[in-house]
């Protein structure tokens, strides 16, 4: 018989204790993580809902108004991002990464469409991140503090332009024809931004696929004000 | 016309040359490590050659000699898994880690082989990895260590399992009957151990549900050389 047979049995058994705690406690974090990013998803959705008022009253008050409670139900979301920042080990960003992506993509939609809204400027990466209590560095993630990934806040820009196109057709509609000249302006500049970008053949390069879309609808919308003279 | 427009053209791509160049590392840090993990699977193939001689001549000589050629043979896929930890920043251990799980699984079990061969002993994670110059820590990533990950180490000692049971057949063949029944002894804990773990419902789950097959194949031939008086 093997020399090593009897310590064999409990050093097994204890080594295999412990890989069987590592593994529960693997599969706690995807439960903790993944209920957090389920009650994300729906907090992501109140300063969104806010800023869609937009389409239906687009005067100069209403935007503000918009805005201020966009912001203001942007505050629980930024605090969960904080408690899932808190779920995750050190390192395990990518690990997890899947399970959260959403509602941190329309995070980033809000936060740019506000400040589209604010000052037709485009919001960085950085600026976003920061607004959101996230790290800027996408090549990071050792630490506690969630960090904003780059593909994450394109992805946002993308969802901005299918709603920027939502909003210049309900401008016209709710009578601010002047809104398309700026959402077209804005745009063109996104999309030049866009097109110096190489895309691998995932997701966001699908998403980026539909952006000609949005742009053509910007500018019809764009071309009907002008040739009717609504400016 | 928007007051920021001017502002916007250059600043949004300047901001965008910056994401182009962040996309266009993160391309290039897959194509090196792709490339890396595809030259550390044929490395990997080494160790293992050299064991499976003793699927043919397994007298103590030859299984001596098998373990030397193969512990040697182990030295390029270790120096080889340093860089791979080198080409990955801080951080992105799981971002990549799809890329090489396989030829770290082949090369767990090639020291787990020989650590069963030598003194029947199951080779424990931290030591495995240790073996193969890697962390033994599997909830960290953060440095430029590789850690071996736990899932990659089951998966390994799964791939044992299924050698043993053919070193069982193959060993009755070249005239040793005495190492169907060494074999067993450690397989029996190794199941032992495994029966103690909750899988998820994914590729290591199932690689475990042909451990069974092993098994059976193992003690089928524990049996045949028992009735027969073989040892």
């Amino acid at each position: 018989a093997a020399p090593a047979t009897d310590s064999n049995a409990t050093g097994i058994e204890a080594e295999f204790q412990l890989y069987l705690n590592q593994l529960a406690a693997d599969l706690a974090t995807v439960e903790s993580v993944k209920a957090t990013a389920a009650e994300l998803t729906k907090l992501a959705q109140l300063p969104l809902q806010a800023l869609r008022c937009i389409h239906r009253s687009c005067d100069s008050n209403s935007i503000s108004k918009a805005i201020d409670e966009a912001r203001a139900a942007l505050q629980p979301s930024i605090d969960l991002l904080a408690k899932l920042g808190q779920q995750m080990p050190a390192g395990t960003y990518y690990k997890y990464h899947q399970l959260w992506r959403e509602p941190v993509q329309q995070l980033c939609m809000a936060v740019t469409f506000i400040s589209f809204l604010e000052s037709d400027r485009l919001l960085s990466l950085e600026d976003a991140a920061s607004q959101l209590g996230m790290a800027g560095d996408s090549d990071g993630g050792g630490g506690s503090t969630l960090h904003l990934d780059l593909e994450d806040y394109l992805f946002g820009l993308l969802l901005l332009a299918s709603e920027l196109a939502r909003l210049s057709v309900n401008a016209v509609t709710a009578g601010r024809p002047d809104l398309p000249r700026r959402v077209a302006d804005f745009s063109r500049h996104l999309e030049a931004g866009f097109r110096l970008l190489n895309f691998k053949n995932d997701a966001l390069r699908r998403r980026y696929d539909g952006l000609k879309y949005d742009m053509r609808k910007i500018e019809e919308v764009l071309y009907d004000v002008t040739v009717r003279k609504l400016e």
